[in-house]
């Protein structure tokens, strides 16, 4: 195994980086090494950011890597659920220094409640991550407080709270036929994927729940969202036995069993909205560490001088089980089904070409990126990308501790710079952000605010409705034009901690450009509040880092995906493919 | 009293901040005080739910202080603590440099203490404030960071604390003083009276709802039960 910290390698020659524990550009071990980290210019594009797909260093995989290494397993099971399919269940994985419990609490929702948004009040079933075993005290507290979601309170030994959906399409469908005896329609679950949907999974100290702060420092969370990529993992367990449960419940003793191929394909739907849209501008170190790895996987990957037949023969398995998972990738938005048709194409392309040139030497993957980049739209060349770190576990999946960021306070201001550093540092790292016409109006069209109705982020149109005042800081482009505008008129000399006490208004502008000058991938480079703002750009890449595929926007506001699907479920870790499950299996040829 | 996460303290407290009129970059800064006062069990949303009622009766520019070359004075009389924080924090360079920074009438001046520890970790050295009965040294290296008496931890407590402040670079400071105590776990207790407080001045960051914004605002219209 090499050693992927890389904390001893030369420094890279761009930006400083904050956080010592990032890995430095490898591009300059070796002087022959064709590939260096992609340019912020390219990669922090929007129409990039949301094009990119899961990969090696995704969070789930992270997981489930993580559980089949250290033999983790489901310990403890209780499932008290009844005829109506109301009661609770408990799932809990002991990994080797602790368990973590799923609580599960199923309910009989009428149809006319279920709702994927945040305004909704019931759901079919909700859930928290206990961390341990509970006690049947705990069980009680949590069954009159996880049941109401963000109305209850949980308390620091919860990890995460969530709730789940079941989809109309699917559940009755595989209830039925089960309990006829018959394996559920397999066209149907491919072209759905899931049972339920997840509309939530809140952790962090959300409601009372434990910060992550007291649990960063365990191992397996070092990696970013691991308790609740836990509880999405569990979840899809609880909602497999649950819908073998009811239908035996409906069948009795010609109830068929759902087959475990056919389990191992579903996977967890999810319902994101605006609310995980804010995250990406909000973390900008953590985020710049997310993209910081990923970069640097890639130019690993490209730097190789050569690839052996066993390296190949991975990235052609990959690249074709890839196939069967874009065909089976629905979507009615305009966008994003344009998108699919054109990642089709494209990807035929890619087998084409790859059948065609020689991969074993001449540093083969950096040749097969630069004819990406030339050849195919930016979807298939991130799919690309993701397909070329597949073979390569051994020099990047150690990275994946690099990608949370650790808490050191907050950023603080160099108050010492004079003013015309400052407007230099925007020239250098936002002329992006000044090359937009701010004096059109639909630069400034829309605002982001939180509606005083559940709290719930939402996007206005600044020029039609009454939001300005209530404007939260989600557009770095605008302001930090707006603090260059102010500074580039002030005395160059004024110390930018005195001109932040006669303007303390821009000490947001201020703190991001700082932090942004040193840390080259942390700020989206496109204009957040634009009338041709697409949202759910922003979602897809924070989910793509989760792992999530088949992304089908509802609107240009909030997207449904498919977590899981074709992961082994806990009994199975052991045995199964823990790693490139992501990618379904080629059909048996006859 | 109310058991929170830090997490949720903090958040409270950065949308109290701005709900009371500071700009959002001071609400981040609000919030990293309010962690790191859980931290060192310091009840965080009583001292800010009192600090944010006070400079609730001033305009911003009102709070925004003086940084003269002798000593710092608030425009209002009072100097805002918060404010007085970031700019510490800003200028730590100039203690490097030797330099003292000399606060006039700090109101609730355990504010403070979140930003001593910035610029202490910042100048990798302690610092150290002084004032006519008191002093505390505060070096961020060391567990709990602030080292002072039982009675100056006391005094902080309150909004009326000593007329003139100076803060130095200086680790030459009495062995004789507490660390403060960190806390074993990173809740925040609160009563309910200041908790309605922060939430009423965090609710004035949320916009009222409109039809308008109930439809597309978050981009419903789709069906979303199937």
């Amino acid at each position: 195994m090499h050693d992927n910290r890389m904390s001893d390698t030369p420094p890279y020659a761009g930006p400083k980086q904050d956080d010592k524990t990032l890995p430095q550009s490898s591009a300059h071990n070796a002087p022959a090494s064709p590939a260096q980290w992609r340019s912020p210019a390219d990669v922090m594009r929007l129409s990039r950011l949301g094009s990119f797909h899961q990969c090696r260093l995704s969070f789930m995989r992270i997981l489930t890597r993580r559980m089949q290494r250290e033999k983790w397993h489901l310990s403890t099971q209780e499932f008290a659920i009844d005829d109506n399919g109301v009661g609770h269940a408990l799932y809990s994985m002991q990994g080797p220094d602790r368990t973590y419990t799923l609580i599960a609490f199923a309910h009989d929702l009428p149809d006319e409640l279920r709702s994927d948004r945040v305004i909704a009040t019931a759901w079919d079933a909700t859930f928290a991550l206990f961390d341990g075993v509970p006690s049947t005290e705990d069980v009680t507290r949590l069954s009159k407080n996880v049941p109401v979601q963000e109305a209850g309170r949980v308390s620091p030994t919860e990890l995460t709270l969530s709730r789940a959906n079941r989809s109309v399409r699917l559940w009755e469908h595989v209830v039925s036929e089960l309990a006829q005896g018959r394996q559920p329609d397999t066209e149907l679950i491919d072209s759905v994927g899931y049972l339920m949907r997840t509309t939530a999974v809140y952790g962090s100290g959300k409601f009372g729940a434990s910060d992550r702060q007291g649990i960063a420092s365990r191992s397996e969370f070092s990696a970013p969202f691991q308790a609740e990529m836990l509880t999405v993992y569990l979840i899809r367990t609880f909602v497999r036995d649950l819908v073998q449960h009811m239908a035996h419940c409906r069948g009795g003793d010609a109830t068929a069993k759902l087959s475990p191929t056919i389990a191992r394909g579903l996977g967890i739907g999810n319902s994101t909205g605006l609310g995980m849209a804010p995250f990406l501008i909000n973390h900008p170190q953590l985020f710049n560490n997310w993209i910081v790895v990923r970069e640097e996987a890639l130019v690993r990957v490209r730097n190789q001088p050569s690839a052996t037949k066993q390296q190949i023969e991975c990235f052609e398995n990959v690249l074709e089980r890839s196939v069967v998972s874009v065909d089976n990738w629905h979507s009615a938005h305009a966008i994003q089904a344009e998108k699919i048709v054109e990642l089709k194409r494209d990807i035929e392309s890619l087998r084409q070409h790859t059948a065609s040139m020689n991969l074993s030497d001449e540093f083969p993957w950096n040749r097969l990126y630069e004819w990406g980049a030339e050849n195919l739209c930016v979807e298939a060349q991130e799919c690309l990308v993701s397909l070329m770190m597949e073979p390569y576990g051994d020099i990047i999946d150690g990275l994946d501790e690099c990608m949370s960021a650790p808490d050191t306070g907050i950023p603080r201001i160099d108050g010492a710079m004079s003013l015309a550093q400052l407007a230099d540092l925007i020239r250098e790292h936002y002329s992006w952000a000044l090359a937009i016409d701010w004096d059109e109006k639909e630069s400034s069209a829309r605002a982001w605010y939180v509606s005083e109705e559940k709290l719930e982020p939402r996007l206005g149109e600044r020029h039609e409705e009454p939001i300005e005042s209530y404007e939260q800081p989600l557009a770095p482009a605008r302001d930090i034009v707006q603090l260059y505008r102010v500074i580039t008129e002030l005395n160059a000399e004024l110390l930018t901690a005195e001109f932040l006490m006669q303007q303390p208004q821009h000490r947001y502008a201020v703190r991001r450009l700082q932090l942004c000058a040193r840390s080259p991938y942390a700020e989206i480079q496109d204009n957040t509040i634009s009338a041709a703002l697409v949202p759910f750009d922003m979602l897809r890449c924070k989910l793509a880092f989760f792992g999530a595929i088949h992304f089908d926007p509802r609107s240009d506001r909030w997207l449904r995906i498919c977590l899981y699907a074709n992961a082994p479920y806990p009994e199975e870790l052991a045995e199964a493919d823990a790693d490139t499950w992501v990618y379904p299996q080629l059909p048996v040829k006859p | 009293m109310i058991d929170l996460s830090s997490n949720e303290a903090a958040s409270l407290v950065k949308l109290a901040t701005r709900g009371a009129g500071y700009p959002w970059g001071v609400g981040e800064e609000a919030a990293y005080a309010s962690r790191w006062f859980a931290e060192h069990q310091v009840p965080s949303l009583s001292v800010f739910s009192q600090l944010l009622e006070w400079s609730d009766h001033y305009s911003l520019e009102a709070l925004t202080i003086d940084l003269g070359a002798k000593s710092w004075v608030g425009r209002s009389g009072d100097m805002c603590p918060l404010l007085a924080g970031c700019s510490i924090s800003d200028l730590a360079s100039r203690l490097d440099q030797g330099q003292s920074i000399v606060l006039e009438k700090v109101v609730f001046a355990i504010v403070l203490l979140p930003f001593f520890h910035l610029v202490s970790l910042e100048l990798q050295s302690p610092i150290t404030a002084r004032w006519a009965d008191g002093e505390l040294k505060c070096d961020a290296a060391t567990q709990g960071s602030i080292s002072t008496s039982d009675s100056v931890r006391d005094q902080l407590q309150t909004r009326h604390t000593p007329r003139t402040i100076t803060i130095i670079r200086d680790d030459l400071i009495s062995d004789s003083l507490q660390s403060w105590p960190i806390a074993e776990t990173l809740r925040v207790s609160v009563d309910v009276q200041s908790l309605n407080g922060l939430k009423q001045l965090a609710h004035r960051t949320y916009a009222p709802a409109t039809e308008q914004s109930r439809l597309s605002g978050a981009g419903a219209g789709t069906s979303d039960n199937d």
